[in-house]
């Protein structure tokens, strides 16, 4: 068994949304200036909202356009909203709107989209270009919390925070529960999950699983690799990004999102301006995704694509083969 | 509400005072979207300087009513009305377009003082409209027992905490957005949203009904649940009575629409002939000249 | 260019985006002390007092290009 970090114990599997829940209803029960507004999609802690406070309840149906900037509206006088609807729909369908009536005046609007790269609802909904996407647009923050825990401090973070922010709620495969109940959430910082110092695997969102599996399948192998939860994509936490590159000299990135513009693109620009380091892009490549089967024993499309754990394995040792042939070209 | 002569021929003076600073801005620039902001002359005019609850001192005053100009590449009208009121310096109006000024080529709510919405893009205003008018809302829903109890009821259910306007173009009225906004604003009963249609009847490409048909307007807002008049935009009386309508039609539960029949490019008669949208150089030139020949200098 | 503010004793992200000044005229946050402002100038998170010298502030891009005076 590998050794982690204090505040890391693996416990099971759970589902992401529950964690936005819980730490919906711990955020909106302290601020009263959060407002749910929905897009014909739920709402993480409904619930309560329909319980407590059901006039801060406001639903735009399968509006979103209309939804981003009426929530903008809101803000402009001191309210809190919280868009909540399919990656596609609240972020990508709205994009011109979040642009330019959200986040140019930089209003205090929070948008969680739902559903990571895969899934059954297939191409329209897999949608593997939200980082890169949001990524490009200033005065954005974005968050992809990794499990349960990590979710319920990031809605709560970003209620704290005051600026625009996007939160990715993955939603198909449930993640492992990773973090004890004290783990320290910070926006903008990386944790490291596991110290090691053959190569670093920086993960974000979902792949933090996959990437602590084959953390364990190169023990084995009696590679130490360090393992980084770069759950905030902007502003990247570079400094953790730049000691990954001196201390460990291999890294690889993994995310389920397209490796265009997406975390691997962000750690690349870190690590060719301040430490350059040979890196291997872990993520679907330039291409669409499609349906497929999610079940425990198997995982139709994780497979398609190669993000198992095996997969970030093998480009571990790939990079680490990497740094030799460019120790020896020297 | 009849208004007396004094203030009509006083409002009328105004509005050929902001024409004369439109022309600045167009003299200095050599640019503009000369059409929409001729048409939007009186619109502005009657709303800023007798309708508007503002205070030209303190232009983020919380209580002050909101105007969200979503066709905002016509604010050079508001420009000039925001110098006239004393917000911006007079010298600023032959900055517009350049570098480093508080004029910038789309209304800025972060640049210029009293500016209230960000445009550009449009078709965006009037949903931004809304969720100020729904904001106000529930501010009115959350004010302190103890103050609304020294208030009358009257008071707090026949005059909102401030109003939103909204000022659309009518080639704006082709995007889906603006309709979605006119659904959500009819659902939550936004009776202190008033929207203003500057239906100038041309589009940059030719007539707005050839280029997209959005007639009948008036049914198309009626059937979205809307209060509806229609006027004509270049009559201040006419603008100033339905204002007040408006206005005093708060607690009916309806937001409202004011379609204002006005001409592109009005009062200069070669941007009306031509329908200017985006006037250029000698085109620009050749209207200012006209125009300071019939509305003065300043 | 951007600009990260974090509070000194706690860390906590108060601002991150375009950076402050560079937006010419910038109305809403014409300076730090506004952005601390937003948060009563106490941390919410620690509770600690948020002062110009209590928080750090962290620009990142290329400082100087031919363009810019000064």
């Amino acid at each position: 068994m590998a050794k982690y970090s204090e505040h890391v114990k693996i416990d099971g599997n759970a589902m992401v949304a529950d964690g936005v829940n819980n730490g919906m209803m711990k955020a909106a029960a302290k601020d009263d200036r959060i407002i749910a507004v929905l897009e014909d999609m739920g709402f993480p802690g409904l619930g309560w909202f329909k319980e407590n406070a059901p006039e801060r309840v406001i639903e735009c149906g399968i509006a979103e356009a209309n939804g981003a900037v009426m929530a903008a509206g809101l803000a402009a006088e001191g309210f809190v909203p919280f868009i909540h609807s399919f990656a596609f729909a609240v972020v990508s369908r709205a994009c011109n709107q979040i642009r330019q009536s959200i986040l140019q005046d930089r209003f205090n609007v929070k948008l969680l989209g739902r559903e990571g790269a895969w899934g059954e609802p297939g191409i329209s909904h897999n949608h593997i270009e939200i980082i890169g996407i949001t990524r490009v647009m200033p005065n954005l923050v974005i968050v992809d919390p990794a499990d349960v825990v990590e979710a319920e401090k990031a809605v709560m973070a970003i209620a704290e925070y005051i600026g625009p922010v996007f939160l990715k709620i993955e939603a198909s495969p449930p993640p492992l529960r990773i973090f004890t109940e004290d783990y320290p959430f910070d926006l903008g910082k990386a944790y490291t999950v596991k110290d090691g110092k053959d190569a670093t695997i920086i993960a974000c969102g979902y792949m933090l699983t996959e990437s602590i599996l084959a953390g364990e399948l190169l023990e084995k192998e009696g590679i130490d690799v360090r393992i980084i939860n770069m759950s905030t994509l902007k502003p990247l936490d570079n400094e953790a990004v730049i000691r990954a590159a001196e201390e460990t000299g291999a890294i690889v990135t993994a995310e389920n999102a397209s490796i265009i513009g997406g975390l691997g693109e962000a750690v690349a620009t870190v690590l060719s301006e301040y430490s350059p380091a040979p890196l291997i892009r872990v993520g679907i490549e330039d291409e669409f995704s499609q349906s497929g089967r999610i079940m425990p024993e198997i995982d139709e499309l994780k497979t398609h694509f190669g993000l198992g754990a095996e997969d970030v394995a093998l480009s571990v040792k790939e990079c680490m083969a990497k740094r030799e042939r460019l120790k020896k070209r020297k | 509400m009849a208004h007396d002569e004094k203030l009509i021929s006083e409002l009328e003076e105004k509005a050929d005072i902001v024409r004369r600073n439109i022309f600045t801005i167009f003299d200095a620039s050599q640019m503009g979207h000369a059409g929409g902001t001729m048409s939007l002359v009186e619109i502005v005019t009657a709303l800023y300087f007798h309708h508007l609850k503002i205070d030209p001192k303190n232009c983020d005053w919380p209580e002050r009513d909101r105007l969200v100009l979503s066709k905002a590449h016509c604010c050079e009208a508001i420009y000039a009305i925001l110098v006239e009121l004393g917000v911006l310096p007079r010298e600023t109006l032959t900055t517009y377009y350049r570098y480093g000024s508080p004029l910038q080529g789309h209304a800025d709510r972060w640049c210029t003082q009293g500016i209230d919405y960000s445009g550009g893009s449009l078709g965006q205003g009037l949903s931004f409209a809304a969720g100020l008018a729904l904001a106000e809302k529930f501010k009115v829903l959350r004010q302190p027992p103890s103050q609304s109890s020294l208030m009358p009821r009257y008071i707090t259910r026949y005059n909102p905490l401030y109003r939103s306007y909204c000022i659309l173009g009518d080639g704006e009225c082709h995007e889906g957005q603006v309709w979605e906004a006119a659904m959500f604003a009819t659902k939550y009963k936004l009776d202190n949203l008033i929207n203003i249609v500057d239906y100038n009847k041309f589009s940059l490409d030719g007539p707005t009904n050839e280029v997209m048909q959005i007639e009948p307007f008036v049914d198309k807002w009626k059937s979205f649940g809307w209060w509806v008049t229609e006027i004509d935009g270049h009559n201040l009386r006419e603008i100033v009575d339905v204002l007040d309508l408006a206005s005093n039609l708060y607690g009916d539960g309806k937001p409202k629409c004011i379609i204002a029949h006005t001409v592109k490019g009005h009062g200069i008669s070669s941007w009306e002939a031509a329908h200017t949208h985006i006037g250029r150089g000698e085109d620009i030139s050749r209207g200012v000249r006209e125009g300071r020949a019939k509305y003065g200098e300043v | 260019m951007t600009e990260k503010i974090n509070c000194g004793k706690c860390n906590m992200l108060l601002y991150f985006g375009e950076e402050i000044n560079r937006r010419l005229y910038m109305r809403a946050i014409p300076s730090e002390e506004t952005v601390l402002g937003f948060y009563n100038n106490t941390c919410p998170r620690c509770g600690g007092k948020l002062t110009l010298k209590t928080v750090n502030i962290a620009t990142e891009g290329r400082k100087k290009w031919h363009t810019t005076k000064s």
